[in-house]
């Protein structure tokens, strides 16, 4: 389907590895992990956890009382915001283009609000809970705290699709503004949940990362053999886009092109994904963009770092792709700035824009012995130039089956 | 006063209000507080001193009135 086309000004990051774009990625060039053993929770009940985990510091960025209104996810999504219209040339005294839209992905929102309330009243045996956790635990309050913060007028959305969820906010607001209902989107997602209960209940899913005998840095290992499982990380990501007549009449920057958006469920199980759903999102993207596997150089794949999630993607690309899933590079990003759940499609679908602006591919960390079922070109170790790259997908798979693949191109 | 001297404290370190404009006949809304971050500064007066304000009595309209009140429950408290 052909529509108006859609481009991204502006970028913006809160990452574990940082705020600025251009330094993140010579870091992930270089295969430099964030993920760091954190000591979390209570002193009682407390643990050594494997977590990209940021020292987020908001500073003058958002006031002291605006801050009590704001859960960390929100806090994330504000300054990752701020960064991305400030890197657009669309912020005016502290304000942004109020006819714009915002479609932000979360999870589980205010995590550690919901946490403090429950403590409060399970372990002090109190009813008096904070009168603000409520708003603050929804999983709305990274957009609804973006519209306020810049005053965005036009809708502002909120998709909780699991580790899906900003993917499809890019991808909803690429066809909305494609489709001529918008001309400009603050688009991203936004994720918090290092608390200590929350952390506590992805152990108790079994899918975390073990520490490596080489240390904390290399203990998410996509693709390897020694692969043990995710390392949770934290942070947000924000993108501008634009229709392309509102960019030129401007003169923006054009950093990345938006062709194509595919999602699709597996209708299989909870946790445990499906080859068929994600090739089928692979595949609507690709014809959604017009496009063939033949054009695309590089993918930023889901690939957590799972002993059973990293063959279902490979085998799924070999699918949808056919022969030219030999010739196509992959990476999984994640190996260094972990698994952001419903921040991370839209970090990685940033850095994916980042490689294409610089044709540089960033690699898989600590892919040291492949896994025989992951023999697709998969970078290991460090980053390498691309001089053809021209086009390059990035995928998010959730839990509940629920799957995203967005296409860019070249600008 | 030990109430007025609490909320003061507070209300520059965890509400971010400039000392300055902190008098008795301010009004919470002339502060910048909207009326949930008024809630959340009456809940940590009222978790401080280990007192409750009725329905009718959140319906202050300056800090020094509040202070006033919250004095007033510590006192009868005491009794």
């Amino acid at each position: 389907m052909r529509g108006r086309r859609v481009f991204v000004t502006g970028l913006g990051f809160v990452s574990p590895h940082g705020e600025d774009p251009a330094a993140i990625f010579e870091r992930l060039f270089l295969g430099e992990s964030a993920i760091r053993t954190v000591r979390t929770g209570t002193p009682e009940m407390g643990a050594d956890v494997l977590l990209a985990s940021i020292d987020f510091e908001p500073g003058d960025r958002i006031g002291k009382a605006d801050r009590l209104l704001m859960a960390r996810a929100a806090q994330l999504a504000v300054v990752a915001t701020r960064n991305a219209l400030e890197d657009s040339g669309l912020m005016t005294r502290g304000r942004g283009p109020e006819e714009a839209a915002v479609y932000m992905g979360c999870g589980l929102g205010g995590a550690e609000i919901l946490q403090e309330s429950y403590r409060t009243y399970s372990a002090r045996q109190s009813r008096r809970v904070r009168p603000t956790t409520i708003p603050l635990i929804m999983a709305s309050g990274p957009a609804s705290q973006v519209s306020m913060s810049f005053g965005i007028r036009g809708p502002a959305h909120t998709y909780s699709i699991a580790c899906a969820s900003s993917s499809v906010a890019i991808g909803e607001a690429f066809r909305s503004i494609r489709d001529g209902y918008i001309d400009v989107v603050l688009a991203g997602g936004a994720e918090a949940m290092l608390n200590d209960g929350s952390v506590a209940a992805w152990q108790g899913l079994g899918v975390l990362a073990k520490e490596h005998a080489d240390g904390a840095g290399a203990s998410c290992r996509p693709f390897d053999l020694e692969r043990t499982g995710l390392v949770l990380g934290e942070g947000a990501a924000t993108l501008i886009l634009e229709s392309e007549d509102r960019a030129m009449a401007r003169g923006a920057h054009l950093l990345v092109e938006i062709v194509g958006f595919g999602a699709s469920s597996d209708a299989h199980k909870l946790t445990e994904p499906s080859v068929d759903g994600q090739e089928r999102a692979i595949r609507n993207a690709l014809e959604d963009a017009g496009l063939t596997a033949e054009d695309v150089g590089y993918i930023n794949v889901h690939a957590t770092g799972t002993p059973t999630g990293d063959p279902v993607e490979i085998e799924a690309i070999k699918r949808a792709f056919g022969p030219a899933a030999q010739a196509v590079a992959i990476s999984s990003t994640k190996s260094m700035h972990g698994h952001l759940v419903g921040a991370s499609g839209a970090l990685e679908c940033g850095i994916t824009a980042l490689a294409l602006d610089k044709r540089r591919i960033p690699p898989t960390a600590n892919l040291t012995v492949a896994d025989p079922a992951c023999d697709l070109d998969c970078v290991p170790g460090v980053g390498r130039d691309a001089p053809d790259l021209e086009v390059a997908l990035s995928n998010s798979f959730a839990f509940g089956g629920s799957n995203a693949t967005l296409v860019l191109r070249r600008a | 006063m030990k109430s007025y001297d609490f909320l003061v404290k507070l209300l520059v370190d965890e509400f971010g209000v400039d000392a300055v404009e902190l008098v008795p006949e301010a009004s919470p809304a002339g502060l910048g507080l909207d009326s949930l971050s008024t809630m959340e500064m009456v809940r940590e007066l009222e978790d401080e001193f280990g007192i409750k304000f009725s329905t009718e009595q959140v319906n202050f309209s300056t800090l020094g009135e509040a202070a006033a009140l919250a004095d007033e429950l510590i006192e009868a408290k005491g009794l």
